[in-house]
């Protein structure tokens, strides 16, 4: 990410919760919801605020569960409302039944996901397989990785949403961003308003057109709606890119599903997504002072997955780390499964590596970063493979 | 891809999400149906009963929304006497009535006599329009089955003389039924309403005395409407002795104005309605009347709320005594009487009054009447007429073996009440209407199906308590022949009114429409229409009619 | 895609309910009397089924077809989806299934109840307790062998849920039932009339799982008011209890049990059992009453009943 010059707005000091409620206000959501939940709850205290001072005109529903929060805004969404909720972990995984619904009847809704590890047993601190284990509802999925792309990217979620017609989460790290307080650039609302138009749908609830929405469908009719989602799926890789770049012409800012570092001539590249690429980045930063040929790539978009951007960056004398906080058991990193699959067709995919760690809110240091680097840049590594990282012997 | 799916939308047709595009409405769930629910009226049982064919249901109803003309036509359609008719009839119809087995019947004399009386004050009778060409029809006798039959070939624009023995129409109305029943007055404008109709009355003519029964052949049909009025004998040592009189010439006298005292006990023999009213009327006139029948006292044949009446004013009935001589010492007359008992029955499955041998009683009376039962006088007749026990014989279709006479009330029919003579009056009307345009003449058929109580859904009646007529104070009803019965006020005739259940008859009460889970039934041309393309056959519209106004049908073949 | 558009019906014919359906029957009564002017929210339940099949829909007025447990939540979201588009002369209608509304969507309800969301929240109540059990038995062979799971379903006593609904306090709560429209009338007029959250329980027959011919939906359901298994009466504010149709003979609950299949099975024993606790009920809903009348004790009066037909 390239910081040019910013147009208009002022910089704050903000966390990363804080820039997420920030991007809701001046996104005008219409109706929002929230439930409990650590690390989540200071988007929901933020937002409250705003709500309760008339500095944002929304409905604010203070639901009973992480469930209802997103059946509410199902409602809402299909009234033709925009709308928004945040959410962690188990909030997230209660959800799942209505991440499926909001899918299919195509409602934009924007969840910002505080990425938290999964019980049993209890862990509130960072991993992402509350996240990764709706890759396969349909929602579009974003994973950054500072408190101005949180801000940033919610604006994005939104433009996107609204025009393939699919809902988008933003997921953040649990403290290490929700928490974490950094200067954030927030931009003149007037600006925001001319990046992202009110939300208009001809699909709605509206008792002028009374329509029925999500009734039984047959086997004549349910492939083809399925194949639907799949449809705005793919075309909301292209799409995004014009969002990139309407993004940069209003705000300055440049964007992409990847993110690239030091790739020239690296041979060995991380490849890693959210706050972990920032740990990584330092990382290289130090390896290429010590003239270590290490690159990374850090993935901002995971669904629909980038592919053929990470087709055209790997090259076949490489050899590429992925860095998994999270894991598929009886499979492996999430992130290492989708790149190889990706690369496989290609037969780019010799070259990859996957490795869990730092689940629970495990730390991972630049040294362990450097460690891995050493370890898995050269020698008897298996492309197949999938190593744990961390785990004491 | 197979056959089906090239008729569906291609994917691009289809929008983003599962949103609909338009209503059920192909789909025609009608199929799904076995049988038809059909709207149709079945036959209130009160109706039914009614021997005039009194469209009950219907009139009362117009009540309810005080539509008393309509009410009114509605009534003269089948019964020209509706006032007669609320007073004197024996009201079969409340017998029948499907809500007295819910509460009370309908008082639904007091309905029609109601709306009788504010026709005789509100309406005035217009002359029919007589089609010269259809020609003149002779009816012998104005009691009531000789004014409805008159009435009835009226309205079918034929022109109709009666003829008519005594000096005022009526025939047992006037003659028999007391004025204390049927005030004069009532009579008289409910007869001369008949006469603005344009009916002709010939009166004091008595046929086969005055005039030849020949002499009518230019008339194209006649009809006998004579009535019963010739006594049975009645012949006992000292039945001819003066002070024992035939109970209908007593009533004769009395109704035609000659009210002499009596006094002391008077014995009335018989238990019909003459029998009755004889005694009623001698009470009045200050005679103390005992009624002696032959049979028991459940067989008293005379109309049931009459008995009651007659009891209610302290005349007693003697059961199981017959006469066996009558003496006469000084003023007086020592009736002898013979107790009875009921013996084996006979071959009609009635039980014999036998003789209990030595139980005699005599009682001392100043007057003896007789009531033991009235023939029709057929002897003006000629002879090639066939007859039948009770009279003339028509075999139910009012017309004589002899093609265009036909006859209808007392003297052809055994019924012998007011409601029969009018229903066999029309009845004979039709047929002459038949049989004069070549049709065979008409046969009560009693095709249509009467609704029964077992037939309502009476979870949507409430109970309610009957509002009956009321009686005068018992010191002018024991003493005068003023009206016993009054009439009910017009508020309580319509609270009484909206009693009536409409048994059988659809009354808009939208029941089907309000319950139909399917929209299938819709409201049309102030009825009801199905729609088969949708109606399930679930049944709730019969089942939630309140009044067996909707039926099953085995289904039709589809389109 | 053309399909026929041209009716002004609340529901149109042509939908999936079975014959003799007490569910597509209150539905249209109901919208009858909301009118157009609404948005709907079905979750998973007979309605789902009987509204009908994509492309088409036999409702006149939207309908969000929505998870089971939901139905609350969404009705929420559209009512504030409404109010920040100013619209609110619409009416939000949650109509829901007994499992809906009794299991899943409880915590919804109460919490939506709590919040005091401006909704109509309907439970029709067809008794098949989880529609599955229609399902579950119907299609299976032991039909009235009755598993475990069947005994365990028929017996307990079904949760008083105007109860739960009355102790959130909210404006409006009453039983209604299709076999008395005036009433069911009388009381979504009324309920619309109020703003919050109103809840009504509708007792829906349901043939099928009834087991009885479809002919005698209205009466059966009738004669559940009439047994006093179901008696229809209303809840102000938490704490006004009225009886709205007292029904003008108290009969046996067996005219009730006995001529549905799916009680079959009860013993005498047992129906003795429910008559006892349907006069324990009642006793009880009447000392409601007179406590809501500041304690007067006294005998119910109720409305005089009001008459469909005369
Ligand atoms: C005392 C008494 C009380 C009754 N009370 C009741 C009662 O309360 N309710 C009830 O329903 N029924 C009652 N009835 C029976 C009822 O009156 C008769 O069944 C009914 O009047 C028969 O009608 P009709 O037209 O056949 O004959 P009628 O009423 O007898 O009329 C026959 C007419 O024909 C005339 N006539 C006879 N011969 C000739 C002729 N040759 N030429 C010209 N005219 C002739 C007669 O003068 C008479 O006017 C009573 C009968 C009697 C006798
Ligand atoms: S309730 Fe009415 S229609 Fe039915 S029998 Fe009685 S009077 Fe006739
Ligand atoms: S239910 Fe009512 S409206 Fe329908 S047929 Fe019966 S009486 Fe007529």
């Amino acid at each position: 990410m390239k910081a040019k010059t910013v147009t208009t707005g002022s910089k704050m000091l903000l966390n990363g919760s804080q820039a997420a409620a920030h991007a809701v206000r001046a996104a005008r959501a219409e109706v929002i919801t929230t439930y409990p939940i650590v690390p989540q709850s200071l988007i929901a205290k933020q937002l409250l605020e705003f709500c309760s001072k008339g500095e944002l005109q929304a409905r604010y529903v203070s639901v009973e569960s992480a469930h209802s929060a997103l059946s509410t805004l199902i409602g809402a969404s299909a009234t033709g409302a925009r709308t928004f909720t945040a959410t962690s972990s188990q909030g997230l995984a209660l959800m799942h039944e209505m991440l499926h619904w909001a899918v299919g009847d195509r409602l934009p809704i924007v969840i910002a996901n505080v990425n938290r590890a999964l019980g049993a047993p209890w862990s509130i601190w960072v991993d992402h397989n509350d996240s990764l284990s709706q890759r396969d509802t349909g929602w579009i999925q974003f994973y950054v990785s500072s408190c101005q792309e949180v801000f940033d990217t919610i604006l994005q979620a939104y433009r996107l949403g609204e025009i393939v017609q699919l809902p988008v989460m933003v997921n953040l790290d649990g403290f290490y961003l929700s928490h974490t307080i950094e200067p954030t650039i927030l931009p003149e609302l007037a600006e925001v308003d001319a990046f992202l138009p009110p939300y208009q749908t001809e699909w709605r609830l509206d008792p002028q057109k009374p329509r029925s929405i999500g009734n039984l469908t047959s086997p004549d009719y349910y492939l083809e709606f399925r194949y639907k989602i799949q449809e705005a799926m793919d075309a909301a890789k292209a799409v995004t890119n014009d969002v990139y770049q309407e993004f940069e012409s209003h705000f300055g800012r440049h964007y992409g599903s990847l993110d690239c570092y030091e790739l020239e001539d690296a041979k060995t590249v991380f490849i890693t997504y959210a706050t972990m690429a920032q740990t990584v980045k330092h990382a290289v930063r130090e390896m290429r002072r010590e003239g270590k040929k290490v690159g990374l790539i850090r993935i901002r978009m995971f669904r629909p997955f980038p592919a053929e951007n990470l087709r055209q960056l790997v090259r076949s004398s490489c050899r590429y780390i992925v860095l998994d906080r999270n894991v598929s058991f009886g499979a492996g990193g999430i992130f290492g499964q989708e790149i190889r699959a990706a690369l496989h067709s290609q037969a780019l995919d010799s070259g990859v590596v996957s490795i869990t760690l730092g689940l629970g809110g495990r730390d991972v240091s630049p040294a362990m970063i450097k460690e891995i680097a050493a370890k898995y840049s050269e020698g008897e590594v298996f492309a197949g493979d999938h190593y744990w990282e961390g785990v004491r012997s | 891809m197979s056959d089906k799916d090239t008729h569906l939308p291609p994917v691009n047709a289809m929008p983003p999400l599962p949103i609909s595009q338009g209503w059920m409405g192909w789909n025609r769930t009608g199929e799904w149906r076995y049988f038809d629910p059909v709207h149709e009226n079945h036959l209130p049982p009160c109706n039914h009963a009614c021997p005039a064919g009194e469209d009950i249901q219907s009139f009362a109803s117009l009540l309810v929304q005080r539509k008393f003309r309509e009410a009114y036509d509605v009534i003269r359609e089948s019964n020209p006497l509706p006032s007669v008719c609320g007073r004197v009839c024996n009201h079969p119809c409340a017998a029948n009535c499907n809500r007295s087995e819910l509460d009370d019947a309908v008082s639904i004399r007091c309905l029609e006599r109601l709306i009788g009386d504010w026709g005789l004050k509100n309406v005035k009778t217009q002359a029919a329009v007589i089609d010269p060409d259809k020609g003149e029809i002779a009816i012998i006798g104005s009691g009531p089955a000789g004014l409805s039959a008159a009435w009835h070939l009226t309205n079918l624009q034929y022109k109709v003389t009666v003829f008519e023995a005594s000096p005022k129409a009526g025939g047992m109305l006037r003659g028999g039924i007391p004025e204390f029943r049927l005030p004069r007055k009532t009579l008289d404008a409910e007869i001369h309403s008949l006469v603005d109709r344009g009916i002709e009355f010939r009166h004091n003519v008595r046929i086969g005395q005055d005039i030849p029964i020949d002499d009518l052949q230019r008339f194209r049909a006649i009809l006998i409407a004579i009535g019963a009025h010739k006594p049975r004998v009645f012949d006992i040592p000292g039945s001819d002795l003066p002070g024992v009189q035939q109970g209908l010439d007593f009533l004769a006298e009395v109704n035609c104005g000659k009210r002499d005292f009596i006094e002391g006990n008077v014995a009335i023999l018989g238990g019909n309605n003459t029998a009755i009213q004889c005694a009623r009327a001698a009470l009045r006139l200050g005679g103390k009347p005992t009624i002696y029948f032959r049979r028991s006292a459940n067989e008293v044949p005379a109309f049931a709320d009459q008995i009651e009446e007659a009891r209610q004013e302290g005349i007693e009935i003697t059961s199981l005594t017959a006469p066996t001589t009558i003496r006469k010492t000084g003023n007086e007359l020592k009736l002898t009487l013979q107790r009875l008992t009921l013996g084996k029955r006979d071959s009609s499955g009635k039980r014999i009054a036998l003789s209990i041998r030595g139980a005699h009683t005599e009682v001392t009376v100043s007057r003896v009447i007789v009531a033991l039962g009235e023939d029709p006088d057929l002897t003006f007749l000629p002879r090639r007429i066939d007859r039948e026990s009770w009279g003339i014989n028509t075999g139910g279709t009012h017309q004589t073996n002899v093609g265009n006479i036909f006859a209808a009330g007392d003297c052809a029919d055994n019924r012998r009440s007011v409601g029969s003579a009018i229903g066999a009056g029309k009845a004979a009307a039709q047929s002459i209407d038949r049989y004069l345009h070549g049709k065979t003449v008409f046969v009560e058929s009693a095709n249509r199906i009467v609704t029964r109580f077992a037939d309502l859904n009476v979870a949507y009646f409430q109970r309610s308590q009957v509002v009956e007529r009321k009686k005068i104070p018992d010191d002018r009803r024991l003493t005068s022949f003023a009206e016993v019965n009054i009439g009910l006020a017009e508020a309580d005739a319509l609270r009484e009114a909206a009693r009536c259940l409409s048994c059988g008859v659809c009354n808009s009460c939208d029941n089907c429409l309000t319950f139909c889970p399917d929209h299938a039934v819709t409201k049309q041309n102030g009825g009801y229409k199905i729609n088969y393309d949708y109606c399930k056959g679930c049944g709730i519209c019969i089942h939630e009619c309140p009044r067996d106004a909707i039926h099953l049908r085995i289904k039709q073949v589809p389109r | 895609m053309m399909l026929p558009q041209n009716s002004d019906r609340a529901q149109e014919s042509g939908h999936l309910g079975c014959p003799g359906c007490g569910e597509a029957l209150g539905l249209r009564l109901v919208l009858e009397i909301i009118g157009s002017n609404a948005i709907m929210v079905v979750p998973a339940c007979c309605a789902s089924y009987v509204d009908g099949i994509w492309p088409s829909s036999a409702a006149r007025i939207p309908i969000l077809h929505v998870a089971m447990g939901t139905t609350a939540a969404v009705a929420a979201g559209i009512r504030a989806a409404l109010e920040v588009k100013g619209l609110n002369d619409t009416h939000v209608l949650a109509w829901a299934g007994g499992s809906g509304a009794f299991d899943s969507g409880l915590q919804a309800i109460s919490s939506a109840a709590e919040r005091n969301e401006d909704i109509l929240y309907i439970c029709y109540n067809n008794e098949s307790y989880i529609d599955m059990d229609i399902h579950y038995f119907t299609s299976g062979s032991n039909r009235r062998g009755g598993g475990a799971h069947a005994d365990h379903r028929r017996q307990r006593t079904q949760k008083n849920i105007i109860e739960i609904m009355a102790a959130h306090h909210i404006p409006y709560c009453a039983t209604a039932c299709v076999a008395y429209p005036d009433d069911l009338a009388d009381k979504v007029k009324k309920a619309l009339s109020i703003p919050g959250f109103k809840f009504m329980h509708l007792l829906s027959p349901c043939p099928t799982h009834w087991e009885i011919p479809s002919e005698l939906s209205i009466e059966l359901t009738r004669a559940a008011v009439e047994t006093r298994i179901f008696p229809l009466y209303e809840v102000e504010d938490g704490t006004k209890y009225a009886i709205s149709v007292l029904p003008g003979t108290f009969v046996p609950v067996s005219r009730f049990l006995s001529r549905q299949g799916r009680f079959a099975n009860l013993s005498a024993e047992a129906i003795r059992q429910i008559q006892n606790r349907v006069e324990s009920q009642w006793r009880q809903l009447q000392r409601r009453i007179e406590l809501s009348r500041g304690g007067v004790s006294g005998q119910v009066k109720a409305k005089p009943e009001k008459q469909t037909a005369p």
